[in-house]
């Protein structure tokens, strides 16, 4: 049965090349007939499937009876939407009815504070595989006669495990080896979908916890997914922009976060130098200039400021009044300063420069 | 010197005959036919920018606000330099530019000021009372019927 499977399960991904055997044809029907007496919804599945695989490469031919699952895979994520949100349903009803746990409660209120900004994102994600909805009759223990809507999606690591506890003890073996495989390429899920009804196939009782397994690796990875898409919503709440509701990516946040440590680190050690360089016995020659040049000097770090404010992280610079900075930063020139830097301008570079455009 | 305080930005048309304005952020000539003054200085509309949020001052309003050498607008300035406390109720801090509710002495998060018993913020004009340093609303508070201590009129 595995010599059968697997190279079925290489022929669907989209990755893998070959399978060649007439076995697979004949798998294909069994598998079929069972796709099509599973129920109206599934063959209506397949048959969209269908239409949209009518590009697919020719293995995908061969495995007809697959194709509800071997489109999706092979369409990716716009195909998979389409299914999703009834998968979802499914899947969440069986988490759901299973009763919580402590684990639940806990990923329940996480999921619940990010709701409303991840929904979005939930939807987006791998779908169910499809073979989940197809066999939702035939799963004893899924008991998804309600299909009430979830609002939101669960994680439910805990129930899932509750849920399909007898199954699990039956899990064969052998069937481990075929999504274990799998399991080192978490952002490659297309490639576990050949997993569920690939089983289906086989046996019967043991697609079960196969199935079971990809939905506890589903859920868990959308658990894992909701957690750093939480982690970047709270980071965006604490950055600063135009408006303050501004949409920025990932890659944004991160970046964004950074030019703001470093603004505000920077801001830091000015202020503590002012205060330092205050008190000090700093020389006093070093303000005489300053008082005259103070005005000059904060147009000079606002030129600065704003003219590097193309580099990627912006003009995050800031600058102080401490006379000991003015002697120090002479040389420095002001397209060079970076934002790490000590921010004074060698006002007396710029001052001529200013007085010339005057 | 610390500069700290309130600056007008007041948005200019660019004078055909006088001389051309230089652009204090980015030492180019203004050729714009409107440009923002502020500090003394003639500003391109995108170079007159705060330097936390990264907002078009002249778009925002009319007031920037500058220290330690930087051009805030006043949000960011409030961020960064603004005295904050915690709210009374969740004992979290209050960030110094968010709205806030006061009761006598006690300052609370806007989301923060509801009653403690039954969670229902306030409408404008509804009475709260202060019971032990906790906020009622008026049904809660009857409904102890005890010592009142303050009457507060929700604004």
């Amino acid at each position: 049965m595995m010599e059968k499977l697997k190279p079925e399960l290489r022929h669907l991904s989209p990755k893998f090349n070959g399978c060649k055997s007439p076995q697979h044809d004949s798998l294909t029907t069994s598998r079929k007939s069972r796709v099509s007496g599973e129920g109206g919804e599934a063959v209506s599945e397949t048959q969209e499937n269908t239409t949209a695989a009518s590009g697919d490469t020719a293995e995908r031919k061969r495995v007809p009876g697959e194709r509800c699952n071997g489109t999706m895979v092979v369409n990716g994520v716009a195909k998979e939407t389409a299914y999703h949100s009834e998968l979802k349903k499914l899947v969440q009803v069986i988490e759901l009815a299973r009763g919580g746990g402590s684990v639940d409660i806990k990923a329940r209120e996480q999921t619940a504070d990010i709701n409303h900004k991840v929904q979005t994102t939930e939807l987006c994600r791998p779908p169910i595989p499809l073979p989940l909805a197809s066999r939702d009759p035939l799963l004893s223990e899924t008991r998804m006669v309600q299909l009430s809507p979830l609002a939101f999606p669960l994680p439910a690591r805990a129930m899932l495990y509750s849920n399909f506890a007898q199954p699990l003890a039956t899990m064969n073996s052998d069937y481990g080896g075929d999504t274990e495989q799998y399991g080192m390429y978490p952002s490659h899920r297309i490639k576990r979908r050949p997993a569920p009804y690939e089983i289906e196939i086989n046996d019967d009782n043991g697609s079960q916890p196969k199935i079971v397994r990809r939905i506890f690796t589903n859920s868990r990875e959308r658990w894992r997914q909701q957690n750093v898409n939480g982690a970047f919503a709270d980071l965006r709440q604490l950055i600063p922009t135009h408006p303050p509701d501004k949409k920025l990516s990932k890659n944004e946040i991160l970046r964004l976060a950074m030019k703001y440590i470093n603004f505000l680190a920077k801001l830091l050690d000015d202020q503590e130098g002012e205060v330092g360089g205050g008190n000090g016995s700093s020389a006093e020659g070093a303000w005489a200039p300053e008082g005259h040049e103070e005005s000059l000097v904060q147009e000079e770090l606002l030129q600065g400021m704003l003219s590097s404010s193309n580099s990627s992280c912006g003009s995050l610079l800031g600058g102080d009044g401490s006379p000991d900075s003015y002697t120090e930063d002479q040389d420095s020139s002001v397209e060079s300063r970076t934002q790490t830097s000590r921010v004074l301008l060698p006002h007396s570079g710029l001052h001529m420069d200013g007085r010339n455009h005057r | 010197m610390v500069f700290d305080k309130e600056e007008s930005v007041s948005l200019v048309p660019l004078q055909s005959k006088g001389k051309p304005r230089v652009c204090a952020g980015c030492n180019r000539r203004i050729m714009d036919r409107f440009m923002l003054e502020a500090l003394d200085r003639y500003w391109h509309e995108d170079c007159l920018k705060c330097a936390c949020c990264d907002c078009r001052l002249g778009d925002v309003g009319s007031t920037l606000y500058t220290r330690a050498n930087l051009i805030l607008c006043h949000k960011d300035y409030l961020r960064l330099f603004g005295m904050t406390g915690n709210c009374a109720a969740c004992s979290k801090v209050i960030p110094a530019f968010e709205m806030v509710m006061r009761a006598r002495e006690n300052v609370y998060h806007l989301d923060c000021f509801a009653c403690q018993l039954c969670s229902q913020r306030f409408c404008v004009g509804d009475k709260f009372f202060l019971k032990n340093n906790m906020i009622l609303c008026q049904l809660d508070y009857e409904g102890g019927h005890q010592n009142g201590h303050s009457v507060g009129q929700a604004l």
